[in-house]
């Protein structure tokens, strides 16, 4: 791991704004800003805007199981890293803020309310995804009872030394052995996450770049075997074509609020450009 | 309960495939093969396997599994792959499906292991 590019991308932070929209007789109380680090949660962020809009003399207070957030006219998730909710709302260009609608109307039914305690009870598992990808869970299996909780709460009180200690045991096994798989997500506009089974080398033993991990992940290549998507995408043996096709080059890379070069080593993402959970947040953003 | 698709509530995170480049595979409905286990005291399935739409979420099983359980909308459900981690709820099934499914007799099945208490940390 490269202490610091870990650094840097720890310390990255968006601008963001909430607005509750209430109404009542006192009108909506003012948007409460704040910069957020990109690697938090809104379930994490939320109880302080709260309180911010609480502050007002009169009026019920606004409890947090009773409203949902609402980012560009739909539900957000409150359990993604706000480093890649910010990356989807496509604000990069003018360093734009990130707008929250707190609404206290009947919440949509895609909509699901996550306090702290989920969001740490998420991370977690998310955590164990990314070492059943990387190692089978060799590695969360073998930490101790409080490693996991301990990585949490580097995240919750903004510290990055704890961080850097912890992640290093997830990132840097002590066996030296590569990873299997590589966890990556990634998110095309209006769809799920897409997310598969990738190498970090292709078969001839050529480091994979993340270019053409996020082709197999789209299944883009045309060499990668559409008829079977759960074969491992090493299958493809004429992967390097994948980044030749035409959609690829117009075709952005965005992670952390950086353009990615294609080229990039899948395995440097991976150690140094994973979010806590240990996912590498690919956004597909066109020109 | 040949068809569970039919049943599942439709995901609205889920919007149809648009065509992301002429390589792309044609959205062709996929379906993907569930075998369900129990872990600990949750309830045993008369009928352990069932068929999902690859473009359904985890979250759609798990509102189906409340229902063929009798589980109430509060009482907690687990989900778990291979006994190791419990995947996103907002995880399609086409994700976990080239990502953990298994072959056993010939056809691809993605095992999922179901608890009413947390069962792996």
């Amino acid at each position: 791991m490269d202490y610091e590019v870990s650094r840097k991308v720890w310390e990255s932070q968006v601008p963001v704004q909430f607005t509750l929209q209430a109404g009542g007789p006192l009108g909506d109380p003012l948007p409460f800003y704040t910069m957020l680090p990109r690697f938090t949660y809104l379930a994490l962020a939320l109880p302080k805007a709260l309180s911010s809009f609480n502050r007002r003399d009169s009026g019920d207070p606004i409890l947090s199981e009773k409203v949902w957030l609402e980012v560009n006219g739909s539900p957000v998730k409150m359990y993604v890293p706000i480093g890649v909710i910010y990356d989807q709302a496509n604000l990069l260009e003018n360093d734009a803020i990130l707008e929250i609608s707190v609404k206290t109307t009947q919440p949509p039914e895609t909509f699901q309310m996550v306090d702290p305690d989920m969001v740490k009870a998420m991370f977690m598992q998310t955590v164990k995804e990314a070492d059943y990808l990387k190692t089978k869970s060799d590695i969360t299996n073998s930490m101790m009872v409080d490693e996991m909780p301990q990585l949490w709460r580097s995240i919750t009180n903004n510290n990055f030394d704890e961080y850097w200690t912890m992640v290093q045991k997830l990132m840097d096994p002590k066996d030296g052995k590569d990873f299997t798989h590589v966890p990556l997500r990634v998110y095309v506009k209006n769809q799920p996450f897409k997310q598969a089974l990738i190498t970090l080398k292709h078969p001839n033993g050529s480091l994979r770049t993340i270019g053409e991990a996020v082709s197999d992940v789209l299944q883009l290549s045309p060499s990668s075997e559409a008829s079977t998507p759960t074969s491992e995408s090493s299958a493809s043996s004429g992967a390097t074509t994948s980044s030749t096709s035409p959609n690829s080059e117009e075709r952005r890379l965005i992670s952390h609020g950086i353009d990615i070069p294609a080229h990039t080593p899948l395995i440097f993402a991976s150690k140094n450009l994973s979010y806590p959970d240990n996912f590498v947040h690919i956004v597909i953003a066109s020109n | 309960m040949d068809s569970l698709a039919n049943e599942a509530a439709p995901e609205s995170t889920t919007s149809p495939e648009t065509i992301i480049a002429p390589t792309a595979v044609a959205p062709k409905l996929k379906k993907v093969t569930i075998k369900l286990k129990n872990i600990g005291d949750a309830p045993v399935l008369k009928n352990k396997k069932l068929i999902v739409k690859s473009t359904d979420t985890l979250a759609s099983l798990s509102k189906v599994l409340r229902k063929l359980l009798n589980l109430p909308l509060n009482d907690s459900l687990f989900l778990y792959i291979d006994n190791a981690f419990a995947p996103s709820l907002d995880c399609t099934f086409e994700s976990l499906s080239r990502c953990y499914s298994v072959r056993s007799t010939g056809d691809e099945v993605l095992e999922i292991q179901y608890s009413i208490t947390p069962a792996y940390g």
